[in-house]
């Protein structure tokens, strides 16, 4: 394993990694923005929707009523159904505006505001007919001139305010055969621009939702970017320990360390069996009642055999041997793993363990004791 | 050093080496062979699992990084209709 460090990151991943913390970062504090956009969005787009309401419902009560404005029972009950068609209208904007582009939007837009500029220049022009100057008023459109000259022409005096006033009524009559055509494009014009804002307005409101799920993006990032900061410490302590645990020296003190480890644990249990017999004596002298013929005897052949044992066991203590032993061991193992096929000291040692029993405290015990009863 | 701490295999040993000592026998050469061979093993299973663990960061590092690297975009799909192919939408 090629043992050159170098990050797993690049420098340049790492800068886009942390310019697009920094922007999600951004968007989440831009949270309680699109909750109070998208709560002004949705009430403008539900007023937009009950004024086209009002609008078509107008529309079907002039259309379905007499002539003294009254819907007949049966009709009364649908105006209702009929002007809820505004919502499936505005839907249907919201749905072309979501279909459009960046392009189209802007045009989309512009168009609606000509369409809003239409609509105020035709309630100016209402206003201002309503609230017409005395003298175009005296001039005969309905005021006392025309009044006045009415009169004047039924006895056959004709003045140039009658005159005048013949043409007024003659336009207006004229004007009254289109009044349907102009009513309805008014209202058109009025729905249309009442619809194409109610659909933007839904539009902005699906937008910040939309929005608003994007800011969840940042808590996953930071957790992510957490989880990058544990795995690159977690790689750059194993790469440590690898580098250290494939050098040759190092495994060696590893097997030694656990070698005396092992002994560590043989001299402990031997430890016990040298405060033993003092501890058996006491209690042997509190039990017996009489010494028994040829205890001393036998206690003084019982001490040297165990002298005996514990000197044996005492020679084999030797650091020497151990080392001889490991290097036995040691060498042993080195020649496996060139026959192997030259993969070095680093070989797995398999083959080691093939050739040695395995290791199992009672059965190697049990085999020792066997080797010595036969010699 | 961790490899080996807490294995079972390990207790054992310590404990067949106790009680050569308990027996007041000498620690015979077949069991520091058995040993040393044991933790030659688990020596090389520890350096293998290491290594397995270090190709698996560095697969696991790699991944996130480009994850976490990749640009914030708009996640919607660009619409041709009404704009130029292949043009991004700027709204």
């Amino acid at each position: 394993m090629a043992m050159s460090y170098s990050s797993m990151v690049g420098d340049d991943q790492r800068q886009q990694i942390n310019t697009n913390f920094l922007a999600s970062q951004r968007a989440a504090r831009f949270r309680p923005y699109y909750f109070g956009a998208i709560v002004f969005t949705v009430v403008v787009a539900f007023a937009a929707l009950f004024v086209d309401y009002m609008i078509v419902t107008e529309f079907w009560t002039r259309a379905l009523s007499n002539e003294f404005l009254e819907l007949p029972g049966t009709l009364a009950g649908s105006v209702a159904f009929k002007s809820l068609q505004v919502l499936f209208a505005t839907l249907a904007a919201h749905i072309f505006i979501e279909h459009m582009s960046g392009f189209g939007r802007a045009v989309f837009v512009r168009a609606l505001f000509i369409l809003a500029l239409t609509m105020l220049g035709g309630v100016g022009m209402l206003l201002a007919l309503m609230s017409l100057p005395a003298g175009m008023a005296d001039a005969g459109l309905g005021g006392p001139g025309a009044s006045l000259g009415s009169a004047l022409s039924s006895l056959g005096i004709e003045t140039e305010a009658a005159r005048e006033a013949v043409v007024a009524q003659t336009s207006l009559d004229q004007m009254r055969a289109y009044q349907p055509v102009f009513w309805m494009a008014s209202l058109s014009v009025i729905f249309l621009v009442v619809t194409g804002v109610a659909a933007l307005f839904l539009h902005y409101a699906v937008n910040n939702l939309r929005k608003i799920f994007e800011t969840r993006d940042f808590f996953e990032r930071k957790a992510d970017m957490a989880r990058l900061a544990a795995l690159e410490a977690e790689y750059a302590r194993n790469r440590e320990q690898l580098i250290d645990m494939e050098r040759t020296d190092y495994r060696r003190n590893a097997l030694w360390t656990r070698l005396m480890d092992n002994c560590r644990a043989y001299e402990r249990g031997l430890e016990g069996v040298r405060v033993q017999p003092a501890a058996n004596r006491r209690t042997l002298t509190r039990t017996l009642a009489l010494p028994a013929p040829g205890r001393r005897r036998r206690d003084a052949a019982d001490a040297d055999a165990r002298n005996g044992q514990l000197q044996a066991c005492a020679d084999s203590q030797q650091i020497a041997r151990y080392e001889s032993v490991f290097e036995d061991w040691w060498s042993r193992r080195q020649r496996l793993s060139q026959n192997e096929g030259g993969q070095g000291s680093m070989a797995p040692p398999a083959q080691a363990g093939e050739v040695l029993p395995p290791l199992d405290g009672a059965k190697v015990f049990a085999f020792s004791k066997t080797i010595k009863a036969a010699e | 050093m961790s490899w080996g701490q807490n294995s079972h295999k390990r207790d054992d040993e310590l404990k067949a080496a106790a009680e050569y000592g308990r027996r007041t026998e000498p620690l015979p050469d077949i069991h520091l062979h058995a040993v040393l061979t044991a933790a030659d093993a688990d020596y090389g299973d520890e350096l293998r699992d290491r290594r397995a663990r270090q190709e698996h960061l560095e697969r696991e590092i790699i991944a996130l990084g480009r994850r976490l690297a990749a640009p914030l975009g708009d996640e919607k799909p660009k619409r041709r209709w009404f704009s130029r192919a292949g043009k991004g939408e700027k709204n």
